[in-house]
């Protein structure tokens, strides 16, 4: 659609800015000229700019744009608009693996987390399509059982957390869904998104075809199973590595391909950059919003995308049912 | 007329554009259509009839390979259907499914376009040939004024006929409609029906589920006629327009005339 175009700049420049927000505010407020100047120029004075709010805005917007893409992927495959990563116990089932092999192996485990939590990510998914699986798919049921799957999980990682405090260190503090403590270091593993996300563009003319239903997408000669495979393996892979790098953060992969459909309609090719974008934009805004709001204390990402995430989950349940 | 029957005499005798035998097809473990064989002539337009729930569409789905067999083959133009790939089979067959989701956010151009996926690459760029194939599909179904309108803001029988165009923008030898006419007004029903056999006079296959026996009588040059998961005759229209087979197969008592317009079989219920 020819509007998409302009949607997605208007996106790309209210990214921009809500970075230079993401710059300027937190204990110290830092003039958004000021903020340009000192990223630009990286001298010894910025080390909060250079060392802390840079990696950490970069980090946020790889991770937003690959929970927007997981999400559309999700919601394109499965065809169903509750679907979403975290409803599907992909981003619980990653958390409570990373808390697991935190717990257990004190150090050394760093460089493994991307792959345990993409392999906890799958676990969450297998159980729940077994669970579901034998019975004439019903959305609504789908998407509960998600709920109670994912809620098992995070239960467990709370009580895990609960009762081996001495155990918890820095490391598994920051996996909460926050971006605290995120530096140049935690970029590495981001950067794998990119190229995920990127994979993601593979399936739109597939993912197109399949929202005119199984049959439709069968006589037009769409691969149903290879396509629903790669598509779900793509979406655990961006679930499981954003977790790793910040932990659960839940609500963006449902609402940012929501607000994306509005927006642009609903083939792929464009409903995709314009997911990862408003995923992007969410997490900046939500992490700036968290460190602004009552400084110095920080209120998680996670925390604030749930507070507007919840609401909407229930406003969509209550409209589908 | 008289000279089209003849013509489509001819064609009856040709290859069959899709030959299935001895086809056995279940959903789970339930058998739906047992040992059956039939074929569906080349350049013919081919009514498919029979009551609810005798397994019409279930047949069609196993001819895009959405139902798997148990037993049994089919044979697309002479070749084993399982020597074609996805994208292959979908160059040679269109299929419009009997229920008909209402894709978010498309609009009509857009869907009509995805027909033309089994002939474009992975991105789904659209060449000039693509483009003069969605118009003139566009044009053909008289769907041209609402191209630019999102397909879930129709009516139900816009719909069906949007759908349609999709699938003739798809361009394949072969065309399978289950129910095409369902939810059209009388005259788009007749403007499918004659489009139908306009596509099939262009030497295209062309096979349709009808529950008007009428209007299957009158257009379709070939009857397959199911009950219960099995064909209980195949053949030109006025040698399957018997009272006693009709009897049969739908439980009705009914006389057959000759059609004042078109001197095809005509049925008429009795008392
Ligand atoms: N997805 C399905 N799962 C199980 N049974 C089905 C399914 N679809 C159809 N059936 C059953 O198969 C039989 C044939 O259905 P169908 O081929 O749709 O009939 P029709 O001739 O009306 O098109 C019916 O008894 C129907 O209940
Ligand atoms: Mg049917």
């Amino acid at each position: 659609m020819m509007r998409a175009v302009p949607v997605i700049a208007t996106l790309i420049l209210l990214l921009a800015a809500s970075s230079l927000a993401a710059l300027c505010i937190g204990v110290t407020m830092i003039s958004p000229l000021a903020a340009v100047k000192m990223a630009w120029l990286h001298d010894a004075a910025d080390f909060v700019i250079w060392q802390h709010r840079l990696p950490r805005s970069l980090i946020a917007i790889l991770i937003g744009a690959a929970l927007g893409t997981a999400g559309t992927l999700i919601q394109g495959v499965i065809r169903n608009p509750l679907a979403s990563p975290d409803i599907l116990g992909v981003t619980q089932g990653a958390g409570l693996a990373v808390t697991v092999v935190l717990l257990l192996v004190q150090s050394g485990a760093q460089g493994w987390l991307p792959l345990i939590a993409c392999l906890g990510g799958a676990g969450g998914a297998l159980l729940l399509t077994a669970y579901n699986s034998g019975m004439a798919f019903s959305p609504v049921r789908f998407a509960l059982s998600g709920v109670a799957v994912s809620l098992t999980f995070a239960s467990v990682t709370e009580f895990l957390l609960l009762t081996y405090p001495v155990e918890i260190n820095t490391a598994l503090l920051a996996l909460t869904g926050s971006l605290w403590a995120r530096g140049w270091t935690h970029l590495a593993p981001s950067l794998l998104l990119v190229p995920l996300i990127g994979a993601g563009f593979l399936l739109a003319k597939p993912l197109d075809l399949i929202g005119l239903g199984d049959e439709a997408a069968t006589g037009l000669g769409v691969g149903l199973r290879p396509v629903r495979l790669f598509a779900i393996a793509l979406s655990v892979l961006l679930t499981g590595i954003s977790v790793s790098v910040i932990g659960p953060v839940t609500f963006v992969g449902l609402m940012a391909p929501h607000l994306a459909r509005r927006l642009v309609g609903g083939a792929h090719l464009t409903l995709i950059p314009t997911a990862a974008l408003a995923g992007a934009i969410i997490v900046v805004l939500a992490d700036t919003l968290g460190r602004g709001l009552a400084p110095p204390m920080e209120i998680p990402v996670g925390v604030l995308t749930a507070v507007i995430g919840a609401p909407y989950f229930l406003w969509l349940l209550f409209r589908i049912r | 007329m008289q000279i089209s029957n003849n013509h489509s005499q001819d064609r009856l005798e040709q290859n069959p554009a899709i030959s299935v035998v001895d086809l056995t097809l279940r959903y789970g473990s339930v058998p739906i259509i047992e040992n059956l064989s039939l074929d569906f002539p080349k350049g013919a337009f081919t009514a498919l009839i029979g009551p609810n729930g005798c397994g019409k569409s279930t047949l069609l789905k196993s001819l895009t390979r959405i139902l798997p067999p148990v037993t049994g083959s089919i044979a697309i133009d002479g070749i084993p259907m399982g020597d074609y790939s996805a994208k292959a089979l979908a160059r040679n067959i269109a299929f419009l499914p009997q229920v008909l989701p209402v894709p978010d956010g498309i609009t009509v151009r857009q869907l009509v376009a995805y027909g033309r996926s089994p002939h474009n690459d992975i991105w789904g760029r659209l060449g000039g040939g693509d483009t003069a194939a969605i118009e003139a599909a566009l044009a053909q179904l008289e769907v041209t004024e609402l191209a630019d309108r999102y397909v879930a803001d129709l009516s139900g029988g816009q719909r069906q006929r949007v759908w349609i165009a999709m699938i003739v923008a798809q361009q394949t030898p072969i065309i399978l409609l289950d129910e095409p006419t369902t939810f059209l007004d009388i005259n788009h029903q007749v403007e499918v029906l004659r489009f139908a056999r306009s596509l099939a006079a262009q030497g295209k296959t062309v096979v349709a589920v009808l529950h008007d026996l009428n209007q299957a009588f009158r257009y379709a040059d070939n009857i397959a006629v199911m009950k219960g998961g099995k064909l209980v005759a195949s053949g030109r229209p006025d040698a399957v327009a018997r009272p006693e087979l009709l009897h049969d197969v739908f439980s009705i008592d009914c006389s057959i005339i000759k059609d004042p317009e078109s001197a095809t079989p005509m049925l008429v219920i009795k008392d």
